[in-house]
């Protein structure tokens, strides 16, 4: 319930009461006043007054009009007390209902997804007050995990409306995207456009691919989750800021690669803030101690919760208290691992394409002729995104995958800019001589001299070049 | 990325340090453009600190090669790495300039 709804009742009780104090000490006045008139009214009946008579016919019609009028004024106060409680009592219903709405947006079904083994998926939420501000979701797509975990700042209806709209935005945005930083960014522009309340969203979002265990994940001023392999530590993470705090933000992706049984633990500050009687707070320290031995997520996130409210004893819950926890359950070898960068189509950003193939060519232990042909490559064809598939002054995005497979290695770069098909362009005729040579036409025959194959693809409104190298 | 340009009595060299991708040409492109007014005698690009080129790199030493040819000057390439070397064989670069050790 909002503070403005339990002030106005707050203001409705002390009207009341005012009056009731007011009827009990008319009555009482008048049980005095009464009192007095009936002594004075024998007094002028032991003396044989002729008046005595209409004095008291006028005494006894005064009184019933008086008691007349105070039932009257009684009544009105107790219809209008009734009609607070029923208020007060629909304004709960709505609540609840409210509260109903807004767990059915989350998945609770556990196990989410029987027949699959390879992923094991436990949730749970526990508003502080009726309806809140965090949210988890879960959702497969394309053998693809998509997740994520967020707090709205404050508390009660307003969060948690932003909170549906965070949802919701998620379930959309994602349903055409594979990479977490591009979800987070679309959601931070969409929430940032409409944020007249100042409202924000911490988030952490991932997607976890069941076929090699590749995780992209992408912080928005969230904690740190628990990463759960042969130790337990707090995943690497770039802050970032949080959803809805400025649009046009482009969020830092990261990834990593889970093995066979390594989980991730996310929960919302409810967690390492729970306060005890003694205003302490439970904290990261105590939270990674409740990690012990190889356990189902279910069976981790009892655990936890039983942690947690051991500490907390007899205090009241002074925030949500959100959990998600994944395990990836893939036994088999992955025929493959993907990298990836996100960048925008800035020329200036061009150089991180050099420390992307620095990644790939130590990991795939590459030498040092090759990285660099790979790299002129690559940088070829981003440079041909950036200056053809954005017209001058719009703002794009360059999505870079790498695919890195025991004797090949794949770049696929996608943009959402207009149609370009870069091999399409001729070939430079390199046998010319140096007045005949044009300038330029150079990219895309380096592209197409050193990978074996190069091919494009326009679709969901994109241009995917995606382009092989057999190694 | 640097260029260092110096004038010699026979000739003018320009040591190209560093990797000349498509930000750093656009940013050493000013200086690389003075080149051409030499172009009527001997221009040295020195590449012996030169550790990438791509496309737009390239698209400034033709440029530069044009000059000197409309001009009746010459371009000297030394001391190219093997992989800036492959990439000028890729791109029958290797023909149009003169190539030293």
């Amino acid at each position: 319930m909002g503070q403005k709804e339990e002030k106005l009742i707050k203001k409705f009780r002390g009207a009341i009461r005012v009056r009731l104090s007011l009827i009990l000490f008319i009555v009482l006045a008048m049980v005095i006043a009464a009192g007095g008139l009936m002594q004075y009214f024998y007094f002028m009946k032991e003396n044989s007054d002729p008046l005595a008579g209409p004095v008291f016919v006028v005494l006894m019609a005064v009184s019933f009009v008086l008691i007349f009028l105070l039932m009257l004024g009684f009544r009105r106060n107790m219809s209008k007390l009734k009609k607070i409680a029923s208020v007060n009592e629909k304004m709960e219903r709505e609540l609840e209902i409210a509260r109903g709405i807004q767990m059915s947006m989350l998945p609770k079904t556990f196990p989410p997804y029987p027949d699959r083994d390879d992923i094991d998926i436990y949730a749970c939420i526990v508003p502080a007050k009726e309806v809140g501000g965090d949210l988890y979701d879960f959702y497969m797509r394309d053998d693809k995990m998509f997740f994520c975990i967020g707090d709205v700042s404050g508390k009660g209806v307003p969060a948690s409306l932003v909170m549906a709209v965070a949802r919701s935005l998620f379930r959309t945005i994602s349903s055409h995207e594979m990479s977490p930083a591009r979800i987070v960014t679309m959601m931070n522009d969409s929430m940032s456009e409409m944020n007249e309340n100042n409202m924000f969203i911490t988030m952490f979002c991932g997607v976890l691919d069941l076929k090699n265990g590749h995780l992209r994940y992408c912080n928005a001023g969230h904690n740190a989750p628990v990463l759960l392999n042969d130790s337990k530590q707090m995943l690497p993470v770039v802050p970032n800021l949080p959803l809805g705090v400025m649009p046009g933000m482009v969020f830092k992706e990261q990834e990593t690669d889970l093995k066979y049984q390594d989980a991730l633990f996310l929960y919302t500050d409810g967690v390492t803030e729970a306060e005890n009687i003694n205003h302490e707070l439970f904290g990261e320290e105590r939270m990674l101690n409740a990690f012990t031995g190889l356990k189902g997520s279910r069976n981790h996130m009892e655990t936890m919760v039983k942690a947690v409210s051991d500490f907390v004893g007899e205090a009241p819950q002074s925030d949500d208290l959100t959990m998600l926890f994944i395990r990836y359950m893939n036994e088999e070898k992955p025929d493959s691992t993907e990298r990836h960068l996100l960048i925008h189509n800035d020329i200036q950003q061009i150089p991180q394409l050099a420390d992307f193939i620095g990644i790939i060519a130590e990991e795939m232990n590459l030498d040092h002729a090759l990285s660099m042909s790979l790299n002129l490559a690559l940088e070829e064809a981003v440079t041909n995104v950036i200056m053809y598939s954005y017209p001058e002054g719009t703002d794009g995005l360059v999505d870079i995958e790498a695919i890195m497979r025991e004797k090949s290695l794949s770049f696929i770069v996608s943009d959402s800019g207009r149609p370009f098909d870069p091999t399409k362009t001729e070939d430079a005729d390199i046998t010319l001589g140096v007045e005949e040579r044009p300038v330029g036409g150079l990219g895309i025959f380096l592209v197409r001299n050193i990978m074996d194959t190069v091919q494009y693809e326009r679709k969901d409104g994109k241009n995917i070049l995606s382009m092989t190298k057999n190694l | 990325m640097e260029i260092n340009i110096k004038t010699l009595p026979d000739s003018t060299v320009a040591e190209l340090v560093g990797r000349l991708d498509t930000p750093a040409s656009l940013e050493i492109a000013p200086a690389f453009e003075s080149l051409y007014e030499k172009a009527s005698g001997t221009v040295v690009i020195d590449c012996s600190k030169l550790e990438y080129i791509s496309s737009s790199g390239l698209r400034l030493f033709l440029t530069l090669r044009k000059s000197a040819s409309d001009k009746g000057g010459r371009v000297i390439v030394r001391s190219i790495c093997p992989e800036i070397r492959n990439v000028f064989m890729m791109t029958g670069f290797l023909n149009l300039f003169q190539i030293e050790d």
